[in-house]
């Protein structure tokens, strides 16, 4: 009994590992197919101080991508590989506030993006920033659940981060840049 | 604040982001938060 046990946790963590990644698809198709089934709005969202809804989307999916690269800067740095050591104690609340404010960020774009606009594949951008958009919220989701978990792979919280993080800068390349370089900047 | 408490506001806030997005794309809200379009 005793020789099995260290490979407990292990196992455990391997089915923690595949619930998440199972999880997080699940989030992902949902929003695709949500997307798709919906009859868009076409409405706009309240735009706070911005000109327009469109200008209001693509800073607040600015400001996430801004501290998403904090998160990675963070995480890089409690890993051990950003400098010596491995940096403050707060650098760990640091990491979890800005992931927590990244992700509110994102849901007001998201929202008006599904609920207004609905899954569109006439432009491979258009395409691309959908498909994008809904791994992005897998991913979140798979992340939220393994940062929890105990046992897991040392790659997989690393590489579930690095994976939200992709996905949020392709969001971000096929709408915001795209805005910035093709329609407007800085387009208040 | 204690680890726990904080990472407990932490867990919190997600939590409610997830319910609010989940809520508003059930249609929850959308009166509030959006206007028809331009005519």
């Amino acid at each position: 009994m005793t020789a099995l046990a260290p490979s407990r946790p292990q196992a455990s963590g391997r089915g923690r590992l595949i619930v998440a990644l199972l999880l997080g698809a699940l989030v992902a198709v949902s929003l695709g197919v949500y997307g798709n089934v919906h009859d868009p709005t076409g409405r706009s969202l309240v735009t706070l101080f911005f000109t327009a809804t469109i200008n209001l989307k693509v800073w607040l999916a600015t400001l996430a991508v801004g501290l998403a690269i904090l998160q990675v800067l963070t995480a890089a740095k409690f890993y051990g590989r950003l400098g010596g050591g491995h940096g403050p104690p707060w650098l760990g609340r640091l990491h979890r506030a800005s992931g927590s404010l990244a992700f509110l960020a994102t849901i007001p774009v998201a929202y008006h993006c599904l609920w207004a606009l609905g899954f569109q594949a006439a432009e491979t951008r258009v395409l691309a920033h959908g498909l994008l958009g809904c791994a992005f919220f897998g991913a979140i989701a798979a992340k939220v659940l393994l940062v929890r978990s105990r046992g897991l792979p040392g790659w997989a919280l690393p590489l579930a981060g690095g994976t939200v993080f992709t996905a949020l800068v392709g969001v971000w390349l096929t709408s915001s840049l795209w805005y910035f370089t093709t329609v407007k900047f800085p387009g208040f | 604040m204690s680890r726990k408490t904080y990472n407990r506001i932490i867990g919190a806030v997600l939590a409610l982001g997830a319910a609010i997005f989940v809520l508003l794309l059930a249609g929850f809200g959308s009166e509030l938060l959006t206007r028809p379009p331009a005519t």
